[in-house]
């Protein structure tokens, strides 16, 4: 699937993950959202892009899946505490024994077949 | 509202049965509830068939090899709770005063439907980037892990109750006594969840017939009380949520015991969806039977065995029984059916009189899952 559409550049040219924030509550989606979850109001909408660093919430090591996947891959979510929203994505790590919970990661902007997407590394 | 029923069940033995069609899994548990229910076939008034991935109109597919048409059939989807939503629906069919016998019909066919793993939705984001059911779970149970001490043993020890409990019960797809050696060193599906932590690929088809106290009266039988239908979806809930925490069991559970006026104590036994070894402690904790992180203890001293003060998944569950996606529902209410009436055999639960059935199912990016459908049933005297 493309997820292109996920991708942004930010004023200082560098490609992220594109987020929206209701100011009037105070809440950051990822991703954009039209209307707020909170106030059902599309009024207070602003856009902006996701912090580029976190902290590893969960992860785990895949070893059967949808044919379309190479296995084993390791997927997990990332929680990023400067816009208080939690990511997935796949996790790309020399050996998954050097994942630990709670290590600071960071997000990747990348280039596949089927366009832009990212991947969450260690820090 | 008005009191329903249930007064026939039947059920498919679960399985993988590539060589057999859909209607003809259907027919047979129908027909069986029918026969059980002691109604005439032409008293069924509306029916609802529940089912995940079965194409169009599978409810009317089922029901023409029986000769049951022109009765008003709704199919639906609910993802896992697609049967338990088919029997809420007939539930309040009753319910409402409309209809005096109603038709749940739970139906799915899973070999050769997909390769590899079960995951959301093709559209799902989370999906597209390679999240598995079972992927999902193996997080939850590593979170659970950190935060409670539970070990592999614990899973383990699940898949072995299930396993062992379905070796009663003629209708599940397994049934054997494992070992936790077995099912530790069986294959890694996503760590640090194994084959046998996980529940299989299944053919199956479960029914019921619920009527309303008028028809019950009239018929006698065996009936058994519905007291409660509870059903909810995941909420979005942007920020950090605790993935040990369940909170769409947890609502569909108040919801439920508030509309039985009973609390957790009250439930004797319950059928609770175990599509994974962690899902059933998850679950049995979010139905506030037991505290948060109190599986563990519960585990190790045996307190959801067959024989334990508070059994959970006397059928085998989704584990041992089988899961065909959208039988399973029905099949959980064909086991506490009964249960209640004395009638499970080598697993009867002695002086059963309250049974919960608790069915969940589904993946949403961004929400905590499709559905819970909660029921509570009661023996009646």
């Amino acid at each position: 699937m493309n997820i292109s559409y996920l991708i942004g550049m930010d004023e200082r040219g560098r490609q992220r993950l594109k987020a929206n924030t209701c100011t009037h509550c105070d809440i950051t989606f990822f991703p954009r959202r039209d209307i707020c979850t909170n106030c059902f109001s599309e009024e207070f909408l602003q856009d902006q892009f996701l912090a580029e660093e976190g902290i590893l919430h969960a992860f785990t090591t895949v070893y059967r899946s949808l044919p379309q996947f190479k296995t084993p891959y390791v997927i997990g979510y990332v929680d990023i505490p400067a816009n208080n929203v939690r990511v997935f994505g796949q996790i790309e790590a020399s050996s998954p024994e050097d994942l630990k919970v709670g290590m600071p990661m960071k997000i990747e902007i990348i280039e596949t077949d089927e366009g832009k997407g990212y991947k969450l590394k260690i820090k | 509202m008005s009191k329903v029923f249930v007064l026939g069940v039947g059920m498919t033995r679960f399985g993988k049965y590539p060589e057999v069609r859909i209607e003809d899994l259907g027919k047979k548990a129908v027909w069986e509830a029918i026969v059980d229910a002691g109604v005439d076939p032409r008293q069924i008034q509306v029916a609802y068939c529940g089912h995940a991935m079965q194409g169009s109109s599978v409810g009317q597919r089922v029901l023409v090899e029986l000769g049951l048409t022109g009765m008003p059939v709704t199919n639906l989807e609910n993802a896992c709770a697609s049967g338990s939503t088919a029997f809420r629906e007939a539930y309040f069919s009753v319910a409402s005063g409309r209809y005096d016998v109603a038709l749940a019909i739970g139906v799915e066919k899973l070999t050769g439907k997909f390769q590899g793993a079960l995951g959301p939705d093709e559209t799902d984001l989370e999906g597209s980037m390679g999240l598995t059911m079972a992927a999902l779970y193996a997080m939850r149970a590593k979170k659970y892990m950190e935060k409670y001490g539970l070990k592999p043993e614990h899973l383990a020890r699940i898949s072995v109750k299930n396993h062992k409990n379905a070796l009663y019960n003629d209708r599940a797809m397994f049934g054997e006594e494992i070992t936790v050696e077995k099912v530790l060193s069986s294959r890694m599906i996503a760590d640090p969840l194994r084959l046998y932590d996980c529940n299989p690929v299944s053919d199956g088809a479960a029914a019921a017939v619920l009527v309303s106290e008028n028809i019950m009266k009239k018929l006698g039988g065996r009936p058994v009380e519905v007291i409660a239908s509870a059903l909810t979806s995941g909420r979005y809930e942007p920020g950090f949520i605790d993935m040990t925490y369940e909170d769409i069991t947890r609502r569909a559970a108040e919801e439920a015991y508030r509309m039985a006026s009973l609390g957790p104590e009250d439930i004797n036994f319950a059928e609770v969806h175990d599509c994974f070894t962690i899902a059933e402690i998850l679950r049995v904790e979010g139905l506030n039977l037991c505290p948060p992180g109190g599986m563990v203890e519960w585990i190790e001293t045996g307190h959801t065995e067959l024989t334990g003060p508070k059994p959970i998944n006397p059928s085998g569950g989704l584990i041992g029984k089988g899961h065909p996606l959208g039988a399973t529902g029905v099949a959980q209410i064909f086991e506490i059916v009964r249960q209640l009436r004395g009638e499970a055999g080598p697993r009867q639960i002695p002086n059963a009189r309250v049974g919960l059935a608790h069915c969940r199912g589904g993946v949403v990016s961004g929400t905590e899952g499709s559905a819970c459908a909660i029921h509570i049933l009661r023996k009646v005297d």
